[in-house]
């Protein structure tokens, strides 16, 4: 109330604060006047009512940006401006359905803030408005730095896998049509969900192996383990690696830089590993102390263009066990012929990339309080913007 | 050298379960014990190496210290990811006021340059406060990615805490991994 009596105060002597200074102009105006006719005072503006700004259908160019501290934001590559954000709780995870109609936050909330009832819900936006259409409760969900794979949904868009850690290991499947939780997947000695087909979904395992959930005939899940296929103790897979969810085409990348092709299924076919530096004729990284070379690092460190069958992986020049440092470099790789196609060098060091998934793609790169766009055959700087980091990034059809 | 019989027990205990449970009550129970007997703070361990491996050194350990525990180098830190609590009014092993420590941690396993021993670390958050915000560091030396989670810092352990409110995180020494 205080502050609507002395609006209108301040706002009286504004305006004749202007009338003055209105008057002053007319002053020398007048010795103007005699040498051309007085023009018409410009029409009044007029008045407006505020409302709010449309979102237009979401572009091939758009990135979804989580911010560490809650919210995600949704920025035009082409222009690097925002469009616009939803909000979202620490530590939320998220994901854009396959139809773009629909963004999915997996969030968790204390009724007092730091304590009080704890809900875990899965929160349903329009991408068209960007408005709150539906909460699905969730039975619980590991609370930790984001990761790509926490959060998850099947290639048609139809259930949604949240990991849940407590600290037991299972995925909450949702029924994203119902919109209910249909049933928890115990994964034990497994973490995260990595979908593939119509219902199933993968999971790493902490003994170098890999869990296959899928459901049998009546829709009930059962979970078997293949053999262990990589060194976990040593080189183990990023929990951030690529997975197509469209096709359940992996490339598990591992800390030394050996990238395993796996074809996620209900039996998954995992490939001889491939040396990322063996590929860029360099001598393949290996776990010695002291063995200085290029190595993949960063956060969300790799990204893949479907239509080409390219990789992005962000590098740096350092030790084993530097896996989270940010990298400087973006090597970009042929995952069919295993080879290297060229090395981007970028204009600041960065933690997190995306690279869209049209015929002219762009390539975004996340670090340092900026956010880069480039182009991801020369790495050329398209344009820029200042942003505080990201924790995750989507793009439309991926 | 003999390992600790501790050890090799929440080891045994750690990989039966790993290979044997699949029934949500067992983990279910395992987990309502860890949140109310911290008189097992060490459960769910596995050794951060494979049982016959011996602990070599790294790029971190050849540069750590012993004697500033607000600097990232210290030692104990190879595996730390967060806000020291050393910087917030606490130390490597107590929490700041106002925070409780959690029962449940992630572990690492770190070489002291001074006697040239590793060591076990059970890196133990703090919880309910707000997030300190003084002296982040990140050390990575054999932290695991999230699927092998008791060596992994990305998770918020405030498991069993009053409150999920991550505040810092303590470096406590659990004992001669050798």
């Amino acid at each position: 109330m205080k502050n609507n009596r002395t609006m209108p105060n301040l706002a009286a002597k504004a305006a004749l604060a202007v009338h003055v200074l209105a008057l002053g102009g007319l002053s020398t105006g007048v010795a103007h006047a005699q040498a051309e006719p007085a023009k018409a005072p410009p029409p009044v503006l007029e008045s407006e009512v505020a409302t709010v700004t449309p979102l237009r259908p979401i572009k091939a160019h758009d990135l979804f940006i989580g911010q560490f501290d809650g919210g995600v934001r949704i920025i035009d590559g082409d222009t690097a401006k925002t469009l616009g954000q939803v909000y979202s709780s620490r530590y939320s995870n998220f994901a854009l359905a396959p139809d773009n109609a629909f963004l999915y936050v997996a969030e968790s909330y204390w009724a007092r803030g730091n304590r009080g009832p704890r809900e875990d819900l899965l929160s349903v936006y329009s991408t068209g408005k960007l408005d709150l259409v539906a909460e699905i409760k969730l039975p619980g969900r590991l609370i930790s730095d984001p990761k790509t794979h926490n959060f998850h949904l099947s290639a048609d868009g139809h259930y949604g896998y949240v990991y849940n850690f407590q600290p037991a290991s299972s995925v909450v499947v949702v029924d994203l049509q119902k919109r209910k939780v249909v049933e928890s997947v115990e994964i034990p000695g497994c973490g995260q969900a990595l979908p593939w087909g119509a219902r199933g979904f993968a999971a790493l395992c902490a003994d170098g192996a890999m869990a296959v959930a899928n459901v049998d005939a009546k829709g009930k899940y059962s979970v078997k383990r293949t053999d262990k296929f990589f060194d976990v103790d040593n080189d183990p897979i990023f929990d951030e690696s690529v997975i197509d969810r469209q096709t359940g085409e992996a490339f598990f990348l591992s800390y030394t830089g050996l990238i395993y092709p796996v074809k996620l299924g209900d039996t998954p076919q995992i490939g001889q590993p491939w040396s990322m530096q063996r590929a860029a004729g360099l001598a393949p990284a290996t776990t010695k102390v002291g063995h200085e070379t290029w190595r993949p690092s960063g956060s969300i460190l790799s990204t893949y263009h479907r239509a080409s069958g390219r990789l992005f992986v962000l590098m740096h020049e350092g030790m084993h066990w530097d896996y989270a440092k940010p990298g400087s470099e973006v090597w970009v790789l042929d995952t069919k012929q295993q080879k290297l196609i060229t090395r981007l060098e970028l204009p600041m060091a960065a933690g997190s990339i995306a690279v869209t998934q049209d015929a002219e793609p762009v390539l975004f790169a996340i670090g340092e309080g900026r956010l880069w766009v480039l182009n991801p055959d020369s790495g050329d700087v398209l344009r820029t913007t200042r942003l505080m980091g990201a924790s995750l990034v989507a793009v439309k059809d991926f | 050298m003999k390992r600790f019989s501790v050890d090799k027990l929440s080891e045994k205990v750690t990989r039966r379960l790993a290979n044997q449970t699949s029934r949500r009550s067992v983990l279910s129970k395992l987990g309502a014990l860890l949140v109310a007997a911290p008189v097992f703070p060490l459960l769910p361990v596995q050794r951060a190496r494979a049982a016959d491996d011996k602990i070599t050194e790294t790029d971190f350990s050849r540069a750590a210290q012993t004697s500033d525990d607000t600097a990232c180098n210290y030692w104990r830190y190879c595996g730390s990811d967060g806000y020291m609590c050393s910087c917030c009014g606490g130390s490597v092993n107590s929490c700041p006021p106002g925070s409780q420590p959690s029962p449940t941690s992630w572990i690492g396993t770190c070489i002291n340059p001074d006697d040239g021993r590793s060591y076990l670390i059970a890196y133990r958050d703090c919880c309910g406060s707000s997030a300190c915000g003084q002296c982040f560091c990140e050390g990575t030396d054999r932290a695991m990615p999230i699927y092998r989670p008791q060596a992994n810092n990305h998770i918020i352990w405030c498991f069993g805490t009053s409150s999920m409110e991550y505040h810092c995180s303590m470096s406590v020494l659990v004992g001669a991994a050798e």
